[in-house]
């Protein structure tokens, strides 16, 4: 009698995995930030940087700089920034916002203000609680959850193919966590 | 000449109109290297990721003897079917014997009735509970739609059930997700005359993809001996389909579904009442197969993992005037649970039904009955141990089944591993497991022989020879012994060490009757050979595997076999005694097999791929030891929208590969020749 389904035991194949866990999250960012439109004036001038902010995840950070060293987002060069404290997300234009910084959400936010900043994190519950993109786990793939009012507050504006892909956050499968 | 071309043609046809007629999507670039810029939105959300809590290990860490074939393995080996791409796999004994037959084990037990291991595509078996075996002709699948292999030697049997007693072979396609756009594949050769795969995916709402996959091939034949042709050339056409979406919440859905159509000439033994009483010869054979398959999936709150799946199976083979269909329903339900504390636990739960039908019975080839259905149906749970701190993890699991035909087997396993640093890991094991009796053993009623032989008093009388089944028929049985270690120093060098000490008891072996007299439809004597359980043997065996990637471009890869089987127990009386099992059992396999495997990247899209393959000699037939050279030359573009590539076979000369222990009933091996494939793919 022939069973299968999963692999050995508790041994899962990974199937056809090409990047890794913070390269997808990184990819996820990469296409957050071409398919928003910043409000005139709330993005980079000229040949002025596009700046990512990492808050609170150093690993990102380096895998940012190493996927995007030498190319171009959205015409202009890339600069990313791996920020430890609220004093670094001056400036930013996306902020990444760490799980670490969970409790201290309410202080991030209301440092950026109204200003067009892209915020995108994991944190469960981000978007909702003022954040704009809540990027999530549904088993062993992500999804992400806009806020659209939490964008055009901020003069953001997401373009329909993002919003198309978004799915909110089912309460049931709350996915893997950590 | 080939009779019976049928569908084929027609089927190409219209998958190349229905690619050429349908304007396809841009092809995104192939994402290379890892560069997540590349991704677009939609692939991210495809991408798997494994979580910590859930420890998912890689296949190739796993505390067994596996060997993974990936889908790039697969498109530098060369090879045009399924049988021949096992070859490169440690310790696997595989042996081609004309156009369209092979002999593959492992771990000993080789002949075409090899019924010890277990052969899953995407979880359906394609075991044929008729013969025991698997009927390698009978697989078709367009080797591009193909994932990934896992090739897991040793008893499988506490999640895989029966007749998993000597190893699985795990084949995985790719999802309809991974093969968007178009693409069309033709080869042609000297003995895989020409084949062409059509095939068309695209996306399935917001949520999901399918493709159609068209293949049609035809095989020409190859040579015997003395320089004639085998006379077993085939042909044969396939269409297939593949869905998979997901749905609101978040669970996984597949359907696939196939037709297949072969067309063969077979070796087949006539029997004659008079001079030359048994001839051989060829007939036209046809076979066709219709299978569907649903499965379903999803994460549960806790982080476990739900799945299900339900499979049907229609297969129908015509050879000589004679009819044998086969239909199987199969249902299963499995769970993976998320680690709690110190434990994780699996279970599943199944069952399936065969129905076989024989028409018509004769004289001469019969079943009976000629109709029967049987039922399986089987359960297994097991739990995922972590021992203390550190890695140490022990699996206690077992299987519980049940078969209309023979009863309730029980096969539990026990399986230890420790990886103390992350170079290091060990692994024990110890299970048993059964192999349940097929239709064929229970029902059939077969001469496979006539002779003419001197008789005292009369001159001479003919003799035939009858296989008979039998009711009382029981399962083999296998208690195994399994240890391996795992070296991995960095991520460019692994080797592999298992070794196995495996005792089988319950071996079918077979009950002489004396000679009687049998006055219909002429007068002749007949002596029946009744399928039994009584011999008992052992084989140990050692298999070493070394990988070295010295380069990004440039992998090597090496492995040696040693096999020993003896006798310990035989039913026969001298001085016949062993003879059988040493002929059947033991002579069939090599002692040592050694491979060497180097696959090179050059620059501007240029490949190089080579191995040369030593087997010693087979006690059986007898069969000098040989080797074999292959190689390959490929070329892709930039984005792999074109590629090419020339296969070159057995490069050192022709050699047999095997041999028959009783070759006055089964049709003599072909031998095997140097080859030539030539292979085109254009992606749209």
């Amino acid at each position: 009698m022939a069973l299968c389904a999963i692999a050995l035991a508790a041994f899962t194949p990974v199937a056809g995995q090409q990047l890794s866990e913070v390269e997808v999250r990184a990819g996820f960012l990469y296409n957050f930030a071409r398919f928003v439109e910043w409000p005139p004036g709330g993005g980079p001038e000229g040949d002025r940087p596009f700046v990512i902010a990492v808050l609170g995840d150093p690993e990102l950070a380096r895998a940012l700089r190493a996927g995007l060293a030498g190319k171009r987002l959205r015409g202009h060069p890339v600069e990313v920034r791996d920020v430890r404290d609220l004093q670094g997300i001056g400036g930013a234009h996306l902020l990444w916002i760490g799980k670490g910084w969970q409790r201290r959400l309410h202080e991030v936010l209301h440092r950026i203000g109204e200003r067009p900043v892209l915020t995108v994190s994991d944190i469960p519950g981000f978007a909702g609680h003022g954040g704009i993109i809540e990027l999530y786990r549904l088993g062993s793939r992500f999804r992400f959850s806009i806020d659209e009012r939490a964008a055009s507050t901020r003069g953001l504006r997401v373009s329909s193919r993002l919003l198309s892909l978004s799915r909110p956050r089912p309460a049931a499968a709350r996915g893997e966590g950590t | 000449m080939n009779t019976g071309r049928r569908a084929w043609p027609g089927l190409l046809l219209l998958g190349i109109l229905a690619v050429a007629a349908v304007p396809g999507p841009a092809r995104a670039a192939v994402p290379g290297g890892r560069d997540f810029t590349s991704f677009s939105l939609e692939e991210l959300m495809e991408t798997e990721v494994t979580s910590v809590s859930k420890k998912a290990e890689r296949l190739q860490d796993a505390p067994a003897a596996v060997y993974v074939i990936t889908a790039d393995d697969i498109r530098r080996s060369g090879a045009t079917s399924l049988p021949e791409l096992l070859r490169m796999v440690p310790g696997l004994q595989v042996s081609r014997t004309g156009s369209h037959t092979w002999e593959i084990s492992a771990r000993g037990f080789r002949y075409r009735m090899a019924n010890k291991f277990l052969v899953l595509i995407d979880g359906r078996a394609v075991y044929s509970p008729l013969y025991g075996t698997v009927v390698w002709e009978d697989q078709d699948l367009a080797l591009e739609d193909i994932e990934r292999i896992e090739v897991i030697r040793g008893p499988g049997a506490t999640l895989w059930g029966t007749n998993a007693v000597n190893g699985v072979i795990n084949v995985i396609t790719k999802k309809a997700t991974e093969t968007r756009g178009a693409l069309v594949r033709l080869h042609a050769g000297n003995e895989e005359t020409v084949g062409a795969v059509v095939r068309r995916g695209g996306a399935l709402g917001r949520r999901g993809a399918w493709r159609l996959t068209a293949q049609a091939f035809r095989d020409d034949d190859l040579v015997l001996g003395d320089g004639r042709p085998s006379n077993d050339r085939w042909s044969g056409a396939i269409v297939g389909t593949r869905l998979d979406w997901e749905g609101a919440t978040g669970e996984e859905w597949s359907v696939q579904a196939q037709h297949r159509d072969h067309s063969r000439r077979q070796r087949i033994l006539r029997l004659h009442a008079r001079f030359p009483f048994t001839e051989p010869t060829s007939s036209s054979a046809e076979g066709t197969e219709d299978w569907g398959m649903v499965s379903w999936r999803r994460e549960t709150a806790t982080g476990g993992r739900l799945s299900g799946k339900a499979w049907v199976d229609r297969v129908e083979s015509r050879v000589a005037g004679r009819e044998l269909e086969r239909v199987t329903l199969d249902g299963l339900l499995e769970y993976a649970g998320a680690r709690v504390g110190r434990h994780q636990w699996f279970w599943g739960l199944g069952a399936r039904n065969n129905s076989f039908a024989f028409r018509p019975n004769s004289r001469l080839f019969a079943f009976h009955p000629a109709d029967e259905s049987d039922q399986v149906y089987s359960g297994y749970l097991q739990d995922d141990i972590v021992l203390g701190p550190g890695h140490a993890h022990l699996v206690l699991g077992t299987k519980v089944e049940y078969t209309s035909a023979s009863g309730v087997e029980i096969q539990p396993q026990a399986r230890a591993w420790w990886r103390w640093s992350p170079a290091w890991m060990a692994w024990a094991a110890v299970s048993r497991s059964a192999r349940t009796p097929t239709w064929m053993e229970r029902a059939i009623d077969q001469v496979v022989d006539v002779q003419l032989v001197p008789a005292p008093g009369v001159g001479t009388v003919l003799l035939a020879y009858r296989l008979v089944g039998s009711d009382r028929v029981r399962a083999e049985h296998l208690v195994a012994h399994e240890l391996g270690f795992r070296w991995t120093p960095d991520k460019r060098f692994s080797l592999d060490v298992s070794g196995y000490w495996n005792e089988y008891r319950g071996v079918t072996s077979f009950r002489a009757s004396d000679p009687f007299y049998v006055p219909v439809p002429g007068p002749h004597v007949e002596v029946t050979a009744t399928y039994a359980n009584e011999s008992r043997l052992r084989f140990k065996g050692v298999d070493v595997v070394a990988r070295w990637r010295p380069r990004d471009q440039l992998l090597l890869e090496a492995w040696w076999s040693w096999l020993e089987g003896r006798i310990i127990d035989s039913p026969y009386e001298a001085p016949d005694a062993s003879a059988y099992e040493d002929a059947m059992y033991l002579g069939v396999n090599p002692r040592h097999q050694l491979h060497l495997r180097a696959s090179l990247d050059l620059p501007d899209g240029w490949e190089l791929d080579g191995s040369i393959h030593w087997t010693d000699r087979l006690r059986t037939g007898p069969v000098p030891s040989w080797t074999r050279l292959d190689v390959r030359v490929g070329w892709h573009s930039p984005t792999r929208d074109r590629e090419w590539s020339l296969a070159l076979r057995n490069l050192l000369g022709r050699h047999l590969e095997f041999r028959y222990a009783i070759d006055t009933i089964e049709p003599e091996p072909a031998w095997t020749e140097p080859a030539v494939v030539s292979r085109w793919t254009w992606r749209f």
